[in-house]
């Protein structure tokens, strides 16, 4: 009896501890994108009315549409070379046994334990030195930096769990291993490498610390963008900017899941 | 699937056309030599068996000959080309693994396709042979599934005919029966040596079930601690062992330590005297069980006294281990319904001398 006592006290504190996380998690985007459709001038809870003003003031904004499009070709590239480099580098640190390998992955890991206004103020200098400072490169550089230890991480997960006696077959039935790493490797990991992906679009989409400092006159984030102008006024253009971001992430996390279920499926 | 043709094993046993020949191949592992000087030779469409237990260096031995493991000293020859630091993929080898190593996100005809597209055969005769390979392993039904999708046999035959597809000049299979249960791994075995024989290519077979490699090899490579012990054909490596490790390892025996007197006899170290016409000096004799009888209907007072020990019924006959002046000897007889021996009773015996084997002092 006492026993069975414990075990549903404990059983409903937990759901309790997850339900309270959850809302915690969901409760502020969920806030957001409800006051987003207000069709009154300020932001308030609840909204008063419904209408899509605010999003068409956002379509006809172009400080937050150039913002928009910069943040997502930024994210689009960084998530592109990210993958490229992090799996060149979590394949080399998986396969092999070199000089300073320790050394790599903590380097490789680093942008994780530094603060990201250290990053940000370190990578500024670095490019003021190099007088890159009005380019793109800083951001891309920036974000790059930030996207790389998720990706590595996440692949080396993969690696660590794929099956090399596959590889071996491979080789064995006459596949050079650039072959082996097209047909057997990269497929069998997939799901870890577009897992990836989305670590790296949604670290470089939704940062500002890091951007704060690196972002120039025609290039601004989003993210950075909304922050400026939460600065100077509180009207409900930056919710409904807000759930367009809240909106481009999900729908980029849910196309890749399916493509992952997909692939596991066939 | 094709019969065996009759007379091969003598075309065998007098081709010295080699396909594999390995050289005084080492693998050394820091210090420890997983395979120690190892030579041996594979003729033209020989059905080569690795056999030891676990940790002999078979495996090694095989994933050198595949080119996954590079050999500390020696050499490695397929079709007399010497291969030894050639990639695995510019070896005439094709292999099957022991977890079989299918390709999860291809079918059945792509994983059997997959070698072909590597040698760039074009695509009609890539499906004309992916088709041979899957009606040889009576799997052509099934081309479309996924190997998630087979049962453990099945899987087996697919690896075994992804390896064959690509002709290689030499078959490799890694245990390829240990991880089916006990009645598959026999059907396979018959299947597997059929398959075999009809494509009539040589194969490297390891294995550490004496069974498989007495009942589907030509010869047998019996290894032990990374070293060579005897390399015959089931028949000799079972009537003559070389080693007391080969007579141990192949069957079960009793062995006896001992010395030859002058007069050809052997006397063990307990007192157990054997008659026979030996050349004299230290020696071990190896004593079956079939080579031990009851005497006379088995009564004591007939022949050598001999006291059991155990017993364990096997159903079609009794194994039995016997006192026999000191001496411990395994005896295998079908005693009469209602009579098993127990422990402690006395029986009379005699030891066969015929094709009784001497092993040497080494």
């Amino acid at each position: 009896m006492r026993v069975d006592l414990i075990d549903r006290a404990m059983a409903a504190s937990g759901a309790a501890v997850r339900a309270i996380v959850y809302a915690m998690l969901a409760l502020p985007a969920l806030l957001v994108i409800v006051c987003s459709f207000t069709s009154g001038d300020s932001l308030n809870f609840p909204p008063t009315g419904f209408s899509m003003r605010w999003y068409r003031e956002v379509w006809q904004n172009e400080l937050f549409m150039t913002a928009l499009w910069t943040s997502t070709y930024i994210a689009v590239l960084v998530s592109t070379m990210a993958l490229a480099i992090g799996f060149a580098a979590a394949f080399a640190i998986n396969r092999f046994a070199f000089l300073g390998k320790g050394f790599l992955q903590a380097l490789a890991f680093s942008p994780l334990i530094i603060p990201a206004v250290v990053l940000g103020i370190g990578l500024l200098q670095l490019f003021a030195k190099l007088n890159l400072t009005q380019t793109i490169y800083p951001l891309l550089l920036g974000h790059l930096v930030l996207a790389i230890p998720y990706v590595m991480r996440t692949i080396l997960a993969s690696l660590s769990l794929h099956d090399r006696v596959l590889e071996e077959a491979a080789m064995n039935l006459r596949a050079s291993p650039l072959k082996v790493i097209r047909r057997i490797t990269l497929p069998l990991i997939l799901p870890g490498l577009l897992s990836a992906a989305i670590f790296a679009f949604v670290t470089s989409f939704g940062n500002v610390t890091v951007s704060a400092f690196l972002t120039y006159g025609g290039h601004v984030t989003l993210p950075v963008q909304i922050f400026t102008y939460v600065d100077t006024s509180y009207d409900p253009l930056v919710a409904a900017v807000s759930s367009l971001m809240i909106v481009i992430t999900l729908v980029i996390i849910l196309v890749i899941e399916r493509l992952i279920g997909a692939e596991r499926v066939v | 699937m094709l019969a065996l043709s009759e007379g091969k094993e003598d075309a065998v046993s007098e081709s010295n056309d080699f396909v594999v020949e390995l050289r005084s191949v080492s693998k050394l592992y820091g210090d420890t030599a997983a395979v120690a000087d190892i030579s041996l030779k594979a003729r033209r469409g020989e059905l080569l068996c690795l056999l030891g237990p676990s940790g002999c260096g078979k495996t090694t031995t095989l994933r050198m000959v595949a080119g996954f493991v590079e050999p500390s000293s020696g050499s490695i020859h397929i079709n007399n080309i010497d291969m030894t630091h050639q990639a695995p993929y510019r070896r005439d080898t094709g292999m099957v693994f022991q977890s079989y190593a299918l390709f999860p996100h291809m079918t059945v005809a792509g994983n059997v396709s997959f070698g072909l597209e590597n040698l760039r055969w074009p695509r009609e005769k890539r499906d004309k042979r992916v088709d041979e390979m899957l009606k040889l392993v009576e799997l052509a039904h099934l081309a479309q599934r996924l190997p998630s999708q087979l049962s453990g046999g099945q899987q087996q035959r697919v690896a075994l005919a992804r390896a064959l597809a690509i002709k290689p000049a030499v078959l490799l299979l890694d245990e390829p029966f240990s991880n089916l249960d006990a009645q598959l791994r026999v059907r396979m075995r018959e299947e597997l040596q059929e398959v075999v024989r009809s494509v009539n290519v040589t194969t490297l077979f390891v294995t550490h079930d004496q069974e498989e490699a007495l009942t589907m090899s030509d010869r047998i490579v019996v290894m032990n601690a990374g070293k060579v012990e005897q390399i015959g054909t089931p028949g000799e490596i079972y009537e003559t062992p070389a080693t007391p490790f080969v007579a141990k390892f192949i069957g079960w025996c009793s062995l006896l330590k001992g010395t030859v007197d002058d007069a050809g006899a052997f006397t063990s170290t307990a007192g157990l005297r054997i008659m026979g016409n030996w050349s004299a000096g230290p020696a071990t004799v190896v004593i079956r069980p079939e080579q031990l009888k009851l005497s006379a209907g088995g009564a004591p007072g007939q022949g050598q006294q001999a006291r059991v020990l155990h017993s364990q019924y096997l159903g079609g006959a009794t194994r039995v281990v016997l006192d026999v002046n000191g001496e411990q000897l395994i005896m295998q007889e079908r005693f009469p319904f209602g009579r098993h021996p127990q422990h402690g009773d006395v029986l009379g015996i005699t030891i066969s001398t015929d094709n009784l084997r001497l092993i040497g002092e080494a």
